[in-house]
């Protein structure tokens, strides 16, 4: 149970009339990569958001690391688990170096000034991740595919071990999100744990370890990808007709009817 | 040591430097405007044989005492802590509420302010009155408009920008109402000269009480930068960095409604300045606050000085400050936002 971010049994609900989420429990931890799927306003964001600790669940608990997340404060979480925006856009121009540095802000404080070792440590996290070119250029004046890896750079900067991302592949090129996929499976092995929503069944499929279906303001089905995903998962959870291809190496792709 | 750092710290270090030399260039170009006009050489001579390194000349001494140190020596102090207070609330504002249009009015303190400051002027109160009235207002605009928003239910920017147009709103209809009921010989003129700002008549001691509350409110806001930059990424975004969010937006709204109904109270509307100064600003530091929020002061004063000497000196009678810093301002606006656009490098 190291280092361990558990939702159990969540309730939910908007303006206290329509539960978004009645019952929802999902775990993740180091080194795991687990998708949530879930058609449009099943409550994926709310639930992360929850997990997060920005929204107070109604009932049910969040745990890290074993310990309720009320019990921690802002800032001790935001050394533990970093966070991803969905099509995040800046009002201001700042660049990308400052972008990572804000990372540094749940460890060194609000007054420490930044130093010299502290460029240096963004710089390498933007060159593990390839875009130290990008650095001295505006936030606001990169592509969404690289906004995300700053972003996540920034989450590195944080020194979390765990990342929830809400949808990162919106808005992303075809090349951009595999990619990204290929990213996180490489931070997953260097011991990163990846809480990731999505709308695409075949990334979730060949890149987690585990799926979560959210129906109904719980997660229905939560396993291997294998054992979870099927066109009758799909057809369930979008309401489409589609037919499943079995790749050789047990991967699996759906086609609409 | 990173070379990007090196570089990066040696540009910040020079602009900070030709920001404070053409804030003392500034300063000793307005001292030396004026009806009774003196020379670069008078300033520094006084100077000089004020700091006893060259012989006093008693009765000269005395004129440019005089000129200097009483007349407009005031009036500079108190446009360059005027110019800075709004310039720093109007960047803290853009910042908080991620929005490069918001301006220290946003929350209804100008609104405030002025309504306090008119109905001071109808009751017939001391001037000392029409300031406490106009701080009063200013406070208790965006006070309002922070407890409409409240009524939305859960507070965000978006509904504290509506609370403080609420606000605002609802003041600016209560000063037509005083202004139609003032007397219109010798009231409402009061008023409407009020509106457009003055700073003539501001003492030495009202600026060196207040100057120093103004300064805390700014340097308060200054340290706050970081977690400013968090916020102005966005709400959940600065949740994720471990910034409590509540905490600090009420905080920086608290500091930047202080010193700008203060510096309200003490000169009128100065419009512009706290919309235009930062933006000039960010194109000098760049958008992160522990740097622009100084800039924004350095800047705003510098504008604020020049701003204040042609408005006593453009023509025999003096304008009111607040004409100069809108025609400046628009103009300068236009050509800074043209360049903002582009980005800031």
């Amino acid at each position: 149970m190291r280092a361990r971010l558990a939702a159990t049994a969540l309730v939910f609900a908007r303006n206290q009339k329509r539960r978004v989420l009645d019952g929802a429990t999902l775990a993740f931890g180091p080194g795991e990569i687990v998708s949530l799927l879930g058609a449009n306003g099943s409550g994926k964001t709310t639930l992360l958001r929850l997990m997060l600790g920005f929204l107070r669940p109604e009932a049910g608990t969040v745990a890290l690391e074993g310990r309720e997340l009320r019990a921690w404060s802002r800032r001790d979480i935001a050394r533990k688990v970093a966070y991803v925006a969905q099509n995040h856009v800046a009002p201001f121009p700042y660049r990308v170096r400052d972008v990572v540095l804000l990372g540094r802000l749940p460890r060194a404080g609000w007054l420490t000034p930044v130093t010299s070792h502290d460029f240096a440590s963004a710089d390498a996290l933007l060159d593990q991740l390839g875009i130290l070119t990008l650095a001295e250029r505006s936030y606001t004046e990169v592509s969404g595919g690289e906004r995300q890896l700053v972003l996540i750079a920034r989450a590195l900067a944080q020194g979390a071990s765990l990342l929830v991302m809400d949808e990162p592949m919106a808005g992303l090129d075809y090349g951009a999100q595999i990619r990204l996929m290929r990213l996180l499976q490489e931070l997953k092995r260097k011991g990163l744990g990846v809480l990731l929503s999505t709308h695409h069944p075949e990334h979730a499929f060949w890149a987690s370890d585990a799926i979560a279906l959210l129906e109904q303001g719980r997660i229905a089905v939560n396993g291997a990808p294998r054992d979870v995903l099927d066109a009758e998962a799909i057809e369930r959870l979008y309401r489409v007709k589609v037919s499943a291809l079995a790749a050789p190496d047990g991967r699996c792709a759906f086609l609409p009817e | 040591m990173s070379r990007a750092y090196s570089t990066d710290r040696a540009r910040t270090l020079l602009l900070f430097l030709g920001l404070v030399a053409a804030l003392l260039a500034t300063c000793i170009a307005a001292l030396s405007v004026g009806r009774y006009g003196l020379s670069v050489g008078d300033i520094l001579g006084f100077l000089a044989s004020r700091a006893k390194l060259a012989a006093p000349d008693q009765a000269r001494d005395d004129l440019l005492r005089n000129i200097l140190v009483d007349i407009r020596l005031p009036r500079i102090l108190a446009a360059a802590v005027i110019g800075a207070a709004l310039s720093v609330a109007g960047a803290a504002y853009q910042s908080v509420f991620r929005n490069p249009l918001a301006s220290p009015g946003l929350l209804g303190a100008l609104g405030g302010a002025s309504f306090g400051a008119a109905l001071a002027l109808i009751l017939g109160l001391s001037w000392i009155a029409v300031q406490g009235f106009a701080f009063a207002g200013g406070i208790g605009a965006v006070a309002l408009g922070v407890g409409v928003a409240g009524l939305f239910g859960e507070a965000s920017t978006i509904t504290l920008i509506l609370g403080g147009m609420i606000s605002g709103a609802f003041f600016t209809a209560a000063l037509s109402i005083l202004k139609y009921a003032a007397d219109p010989y010798d009231q409402l003129p009061a008023i409407v000269y009020w509106l457009m700002g003055s700073l003539a008549a501001i003492g030495l001691t009202q600026i060196l009480w207040t100057a120093p509350l103004m300064l805390a409110g700014m340097a308060a806001l200054a340290l706050l930068g970081r977690p400013l930059d968090a916020l102005a990424m966005g709400e959940d975004e600065a949740r994720g960095l471990g910034v409590p969010v509540a905490a600090l937006r009420y905080g920086a709204i608290a500091a930047a409604t202080f010193i700008s109904a203060l510096s309200v109270s003490l000169a009128g509307m100065i419009g512009w300045i706290g919309l235009f100064a930062p933006h000039f600003a960010r194109l000098m530091v760049g958008p992160g606050n522990a740097r622009l929020l100084p800039a924004s002061a350095l800047v705003g004063a510098i504008f604020l000085i020049a701003a204040d000497t042609l408005a006593r000196s453009l023509t025999r009678t003096e304008i009111p400050i607040g004409i100069i810093t809108e025609l400046l301002g628009i103009p300068a606006f236009i050509l800074v936002l043209r360049r903002a656009r582009k980005g800031w490098m």
